[in-house]
């Protein structure tokens, strides 16, 4: 109420908008790179907590962020009874825009998602899209009084994950329950969640989460990533997670169903038309193959993108790994996650992961995974080079397109080693000559 | 004996700053790449091969200033017309003449220190691949930061294959660097003249007006 005014609710609103100013210590400048890192004059979920990483890292504490929810209404067109919640919280039809005016000193005008500033509240209509309304749970099985819902409720259907959650610190100190983690009533599971999202939700309470990690070199690049729990839960199965992901003027978002459908041949769905031969896993051509046909029809803002996702999650979240800050236990070939990748694809309902063969990546043309390498993976290892010449026929000429950028290692290799010889036969010469 | 001023003090500090930093960069980048443990940590390599990075872009900076003020980039790293003739001379010492005890068919001076080969190897290196790597070293040392210009590169793995290829080619020239280097007058002729910053010619042998007579005789 503090923020609103009575006519944002009460009369026919012509205009509005909401203001964000960022009031930081210090007079110096804070350029716009930082707040629109893409360029493309809109500040999404994701920059938008790179802005806040940064205000954590170098103005920890001396930053306040306001904001001013301003309409302008008829007067008089005031009425008694509100507008419903969903103008604001679902349909956007007031406050359906956000803008970013200033940072300390420094003055903007860009647009920002509103979403980031207005939540969008649980809606009863499509309960039935999430996974509790899909599997037929009744608001009766949850909801059996007024009161908010406990764990004991439900322990009734996730008895073992609770077993298990209980005696971990977050149960043992009872500082979170079940839906402080988990909404029930959002129409995504948490397998649809990208990186940030999960990150977002850890977030809601360990709101230091940058300025304590900040021994990690590029700490906002590494939660672009990462999940909190890629480390903070050792037993989850970790894995590379590739999406189908395009840029618009309005910023980037990943590929929906609907979206790709229409660019399938009739009776087709996305998983069968990416994953050709029915092997269930996606090879480096199948991958390839389906990325160029939908970059034939929605251009060259279409791009790969990859994540390290915990794809099997172990509910114990309390590792804190303060001795364990080896790069190389992500930056390395033995990484856990390098032996699973999924794909993952849209679906009607939800998403659907498909394993992808391990060599994908280094396999990749470079036009396609433009945002993506990572250290360890494109490197030209032992066995590849075994696996070349021992190779026979077709098996080599498919390896061989699998190398990839490997190819890099391995001619500088060769031809290091042609130099070097070169050299010793001259010097040797030398010697020989007497010169 | 004649002493032939090559390098000045400037040049020769550069010089070997730049060899150290090279030095550090490949240690350091081969731990990150090959996954060797050369340094103790994993992060201490990333730290090092960073900073080490920008020491070199600032090396380079002061490197381009000099030669551009100096004139030196003109009179000895400019290849012309007459350098393609001697580039082929060149090789052939190198590649025969040398065995045979043929003399060097190109002397430095003061004012053409480099013969064609070194001419086109130090201009490729400083003017293509020092710039490129540098460009996408700094790109690669805030990926968030810079991350229009990388999209406008042709995106990570575009820049990444750049950085290793040039990478590469350093690595490669430093081997035929160090070893063109032992091809003085004496093995270290070269490497010493680079530190006190002149090479010691041998002086060339004046025949006598009788010896001319005689020759005319014959």
């Amino acid at each position: 109420m503090k923020r609103l005014q009575c006519a944002a609710c009460h009369a026919a609103v012509t205009a509005s908008e909401i203001e964000v100013d960022i009031a930081v210590s210090g007079n110096k400048p804070i350029g716009k790179f930082k707040v629109d890192r893409d360029g493309n004059g809109i500040i999404d979920a994701k920059e938008w907590s790179f802005v806040q990483a940064f205000l954590e890292q170098h103005h920890k504490g001396g930053y306040q962020i306001n904001k001013s929810f301003t309409v302008t209404a008829d007067v008089h067109t005031v009425t008694g009874k509100p507008v419903a919640c969903a103008s604001c919280h679902i349909d956007r039809k007031i406050f359906g825009r956000a803008r970013l005016k200033s940072i300390g000193p420094t003055t903007y005008d860009i647009p920002v998602d509103p979403k980031l500033f207005l939540e969008e509240i649980p809606s009863i209509a499509r309960y039935k899209e999430t996974v509790h309304g899909k599997r037929g749970v009744l608001c009766a099985d949850c909801h059996v009084s007024t009161a908010k819902i406990s764990d004991t409720v439900c322990i009734n259907c996730h008895k073992e994950l609770f077993n298990l959650y209980k005696y971990s610190d977050h149960g043992t100190k009872d500082a979170a329950q079940c839906t402080d983690c988990h909404n029930p009533h959002r129409i995504k599971s948490y397998k649809d969640l990208d990186a940030q999202e999960r990150v977002a939700i850890c977030a809601r309470c360990h709101k230091n989460y940058v300025s304590s990690h900040t021994w990690l070199p590029n700490t906002a690049l590494h939660f672009h990533y990462l999940e909190c729990t890629t480390c903070h839960s050792p037993e989850s199965q970790k894995s590379m997670v590739f999406t189908f992901r395009y840029r618009t003027p309005q910023g980037e978002s990943s590929l929906t169903y609907e979206e790709i459908k229409p660019l399938l041949p009739p009776g087709s769905d996305p998983a069968s038309s990416i994953d050709i031969n029915g092997d269930h896993i996606v090879s480096s051509y199948e991958l390839g193959n389906f990325f160029l046909q939908l970059r034939e029809r929605l251009g060259k803002q279409l791009y790969l993108d990859g994540s390290i996702l915990v794809t099997q999650v172990y509910h114990n979240f309390t590792v804190t790994r303060h001795h364990e800050k080896e790069c190389t236990a992500c930056h390395s070939k033995d990484a856990p996650f390098y032996a699973s990748m999924f794909l993952v694809v849209p679906e009607q309902e939800g998403q659907l992961y498909i394993a992808v063969k391990g060599t994908a990546l280094s396999a990749l043309p470079i036009s396609l995974a433009t945002d993506l390498t990572v250290l360890g993976e494109e490197k030209i290892r032992h066995e590849d080079i075994r696996r070349l010449f021992r190779a026979k026929g077709d098996e080599r000429s498919a390896f061989m397109r699998e190398l990839g950028l490997k190819w890099i290692d391995f001619v500088a290799v060769t031809l290091g080693i042609l130099v070097f010889c070169f050299v010793v036969l001259h010097a040797v010469l030398r010697v020989f000559t007497r010169r | 004996m004649t002493r032939v001023r090559l390098y000045t003090l400037s040049i020769r500090v550069w010089h070997w700053v730049n060899a150290f930093l090279i030095l550090l960069l490949i240690i350091t980048g081969i731990q990150l790449r090959a996954e060797v443990r050369i340094i103790a940590h994993y992060w201490q390599a990333v730290w090092l091969h960073k900073y080490a990075g920008f020491c070199m872009a600032g090396s380079f900076v002061f490197w381009l200033g000099y030669v551009l003020a100096s004139g030196s980039f003109r009179r000895h790293y400019l290849m012309r017309a007459r350098d393609i003739k001697g580039m082929v001379s060149q090789a052939i010492f190198y590649g025969c003449g040398i065995f045979r005890g043929q003399k060097n068919p190109f002397k430095p001076s003061p004012d053409n220190k480099f013969n064609p080969m070194q001419k086109l190897a130090y201009f490729t290196v400083m003017v293509l691949f020092t710039p490129l790597i540098l460009i996408t070293g700094v790109l690669f040392s805030d990926i968030l930061y810079f991350a229009s210009y990388i999209k406008a590169m042709g995106g990570l793995r575009v820049v990444d294959a750049l950085h290793v290829v040039v990478a590469y080619v350093f690595l490669l020239y430093l081997m035929v660097h160090l070893y063109m280097a032992t091809l003085g007058r004496t093995i270290f002729a070269h490497t010493k003249a680079m530190v006190v910053g002149y090479e010691e010619e041998e002086e060339e042998k004046i025949p006598e007006a009788s010896e001319i007579g005689s020759e005319r005789d014959s």
